[in-house]
């Protein structure tokens, strides 16, 4: 009867940022990689459909390489924290859970 | 989420003619039903939570950690609840016998 | 998927990397190197690199491998040595040339620069995966 939906919603999100963090890291391994372009992973339709796909905003190097480590770095920190935030908030939806469940104890 | 009595109703000052039938007021899962589905879906959680558990054990790479953490909580508070309205139910029933009468 | 492949892609990276600041190394040591067991002078070698899909590593939600790198080969440079005029020395030729290796020591600094300071990003982000395993072992407390 415990309605865990907001619970399940956090989860699928800390699995796509788990997911999109194992992309950008793939960036920084091909950091010299000749001719690789970054990809990325993105949500759409709230939430429903993830999709890997080319960075078109990163600029091209003279071999072909266009990861910029400076734009992957900032990425993979504001993914790291988004990762922390979402379990922090299961945390606290489930400390308020646990308290309704004990009948306020 | 509280264990509430269903209010008490008056009676009619003429009764209805015997003829007619009696309408049925709406009802909602008896509270033997509700009981039975809340044992039932903690039964599961637990399950869905050693399942997990013991499939990250093994290693199973489509298990994270979070989601064995989760499924570990779902089950712990999905029990706490069973836990309070056996508690809850068991009072009122203990009140009840000793209702004067 | 959990944080594994995102480590293994890591360390695939940081592997790669060393191979170069090793190559890069070697390189800058041998500079002067006019004399090999092959003969002639040091061949400057180079890393290609080539991104490759990890086996055993999970895929996205969408179905995409996650990308790691490996090192393609180690190629030896066929340039033309650099000749230098010094007669006197044992290994000159005919002309009073001696061959020294292709080697230019800028390049190689920045190649060491360039690989050091990738292996550092590699770094950072495996030590983000295991910070964000840690946020989630922190769920329920």
């Amino acid at each position: 009867m415990a309605d865990f939906g907001t619970i399940d919603q956090l989860g699928s999100a800390l699995t796509f940022h788990r997911e999109r963090h194992a992309v950008l890291a793939g960036n920084i391994a091909n950091l010299d990689t000749p001719g690789y372009k970054p990809m990325d992973l993105e949500r759409k339709d709230g939430g429903e459909l993830v999709t890997t796909f080319q960075d078109g905003g990163a600029q091209q190097g003279p071999d072909g390489n266009a990861v910029t480590l400076e734009r992957e770095l900032a990425k993979i920190d504001a993914n790291r924290t988004r990762y922390a935030a979402n379990s922090e908030l299961v945390t606290r939806q489930l400390a308020m859970l646990r308290y309704a469940a004990g009948d306020g104890t | 989420m509280s264990f509430v009595l269903p209010p008490v109703q008056g009676i009619a000052a003429t009764p209805p003619a015997i003829t007619e039938a009696a309408p049925r007021a709406e009802q909602g899962p008896s509270a033997g039903e509700t009981f039975a589905q809340v044992f039932s879906d903690a039964r599961d959680y637990q399950a869905a939570a050693s399942n997990a558990a013991e499939r990250f054990a093994a290693g199973d790479p489509s298990v994270g950690i979070h989601e064995v953490m989760i499924a570990s909580e779902k089950a712990s508070v999905s029990l706490r609840y069973a836990t309070t309205l056996k508690n809850k139910a068991i009072e009122a029933y203990h009140e009840l016998m000793q209702t004067q009468v | 998927m959990d944080f594994f492949s995102a480590m293994e892609v890591s360390a695939s990276g940081l592997a790669a990397e060393r191979t170069r600041m090793n190559v890069a190394a070697s390189n800058l040591a041998n500079a002067q190197t006019t004399q090999t067991a092959e003969g002639g002078p040091y061949k400057r070698k180079s890393v290609v690199l080539q991104s490759v899909e990890l086996t055993g590593t999970e895929k996205t939600t969408d179905g995409q491998a996650v990308s790691g790198v490996k090192v393609q080969q180690i190629a030896a440079d066929n340039a033309a040595p650099r000749m230098e005029y010094d007669p006197g020395h044992p290994q000159a030729n005919a002309q009073g040339y001696v061959a020294y290796p292709n080697v230019n020591p800028v390049e190689e600094m920045v190649d060491m620069i360039t690989a050091s300071r990738a292996y550092e990003a590699g770094v950072t982000a495996m030590s983000t995966a295991v910070n964000m395993a840690q946020s989630a072992l922190g769920i329920g407390k």
